[in-house]
């Protein structure tokens, strides 16, 4: 805009002049407005039912809306956590112990199926419980020395002079008792062990015959030319 | 101003009540959307538009306030173009093209500016083309302030602008309407002459 520029125009006569315009009707202004009007008629018809304006303020939603969320996550973690005494945990788990023994009773219907390789084991095994009894008789031998000292103590004890000697030979021989058992304890178990592991295999052994060929003096050997 | 009896027959979506009220608004409307608009054709978008926001209002107000709706028709009317006219931003952007070939008819006569134009006495046709020719913002500021008699504050409030930028567009807009209306009456003359 340059700094000569006079406004000359009359702006109340122009404000009269526009305000008093008045446009006539025409015809194809209504179509216009008609094809127009079709475009959101359909949205208009949509609106069936009555719509129903609840004022709420925020401060009565915001609580009630932070008040369901808060109980729906209780809840929630509720249904995660049990709080309960321990007293009724123990008759629940007594229950329980019931409700398990007849499923074992069941799972050892099918054993005796089984009954029939339990004598054939035993059999493979005599040969290792032999060596138990073995054991054992070593424990019973020195049992048997210990009843042969026992009974000869009345005569130690005749003598005036060796009844620390006798009293000192029972203690050791209850120790060497004690020592016995658990001796005999401790080679038994690694020997049912070895039963579990290692089958013995029985051979078979073919009976030879009494009489066998063999040279007698009747029979002079071929001599050789 | 319509019955009540109109009023219920709008309610139930009537045509024949609606075009009577159509009929009966339509001049106003026409004089309202051509200075708001560039060309006829955006003129009756613009009461489509406006006509529609009024129909609508008169409808979805069951409780018999339409007297009032009818006082208010013409405001809400003007405020309803404004918002079309807004509405169209691509043509802010079209009015400050710039061509490459650039103007052809030049005119170099010295004597031919200095003929005399009564301001005072403008024709409606050259004053509605005159103003059909501005750019929009300014087409918006000198219709809401200078004819339909809205204050700056109220204008840059229906504008959603800052009353600076108002007071700016109002300014090029006097200045570009008094050029426009020289240069109709020129090419009136001319077309005259031929």
């Amino acid at each position: 805009m340059s700094s000569h520029f006079n406004y000359e125009i009359e702006e109340r006569n122009m404000r009269n002049q526009l305000k008093a315009l008045n446009m006539p009707f025409k015809e194809e202004a209504w179509y216009s407005y008609e094809a127009y009007a079709k475009q959101f008629q359909s949205t208009h018809k949509t609106q069936l039912l009555p719509n129903f304006n609840f004022a709420l303020n925020r401060t009565v939603v915001l609580p009630i809306v932070f008040g369901a969320i808060i109980v729906l996550f209780s809840f929630l973690l509720f249904n995660f956590i049990n709080i309960k005494n321990s007293k009724t945990e123990k008759k629940e788990v007594v229950e329980v112990k019931q409700a398990v023994t007849p499923t074992f009773n069941q799972k050892k219907e099918p054993a005796p199926k089984k009954e029939t390789t339990i004598p054939i084991i035993k059999k493979e095994v005599t040969p290792p419980v032999q060596n138990t009894s073995a054991t054992n008789s070593l424990a019973a031998a020195v049992i048997n020395t210990a009843a042969i000292v026992a009974k000869t103590l009345p005569v130690v004890a005749n003598n005036p002079v060796a009844p620390n000697a006798a009293s000192v030979n029972a203690t050791t021989l209850t120790q060497n008792i004690q020592t016995a058992k658990t001796v005999a304890v401790n080679t038994v178990e690694p020997k049912k062990k070895k039963r579990k592991k290692g089958q013995v295999e029985v051979l078979e052994s073919i009976a030879t015959p009494v009489s066998l060929p063999s040279l007698t003096q009747e029979e002079t050997e071929p001599e050789l030319r | 101003m319509h019955t009540k009896e109109t009023n219920a027959l709008i309610l139930k979506n009537d045509k024949a009540a609606i075009k009577e009220v159509f009929e009966m608004h339509f001049g106003k409307m026409a004089s309202i959307a051509i200075r708001y608009c560039k060309n006829e054709v955006q003129a009756n978008e613009a009461i489509n538009f406006g006509f529609h926001a009024y129909i609508t209002r008169l409808q979805q107000n069951r409780n018999g306030q339409s007297a009032d709706i009818e006082k208010t028709f013409e405001q809400d009317f003007i405020r309803s173009c404004a918002s079309f006219v807004k509405g169209i931003s691509s043509e802010y952007y079209v009015a400050s093209t710039v061509y490459a070939s650039g103007s052809t008819n030049k005119n170099y006569d010295l004597f031919e500016s200095n003929e005399f134009i009564d301001f005072a006495l403008i024709d409606n046709d050259v004053l509605i083309k005159s103003l059909q020719q501005l750019v929009p913002s300014q087409r918006l500021v000198i219709n809401l302030h200078v004819i339909d008699g809205n204050s700056l504050d109220e204008t840059a409030n229906i504008i959603e602008a800052s009353l600076q930028t108002v007071k700016s567009s109002l300014e090029k807009a006097r200045y570009n309407l008094q050029k426009n209306i020289e240069k109709c009456y020129k090419t009136m003359k001319n077309e005259q002459s031929l």
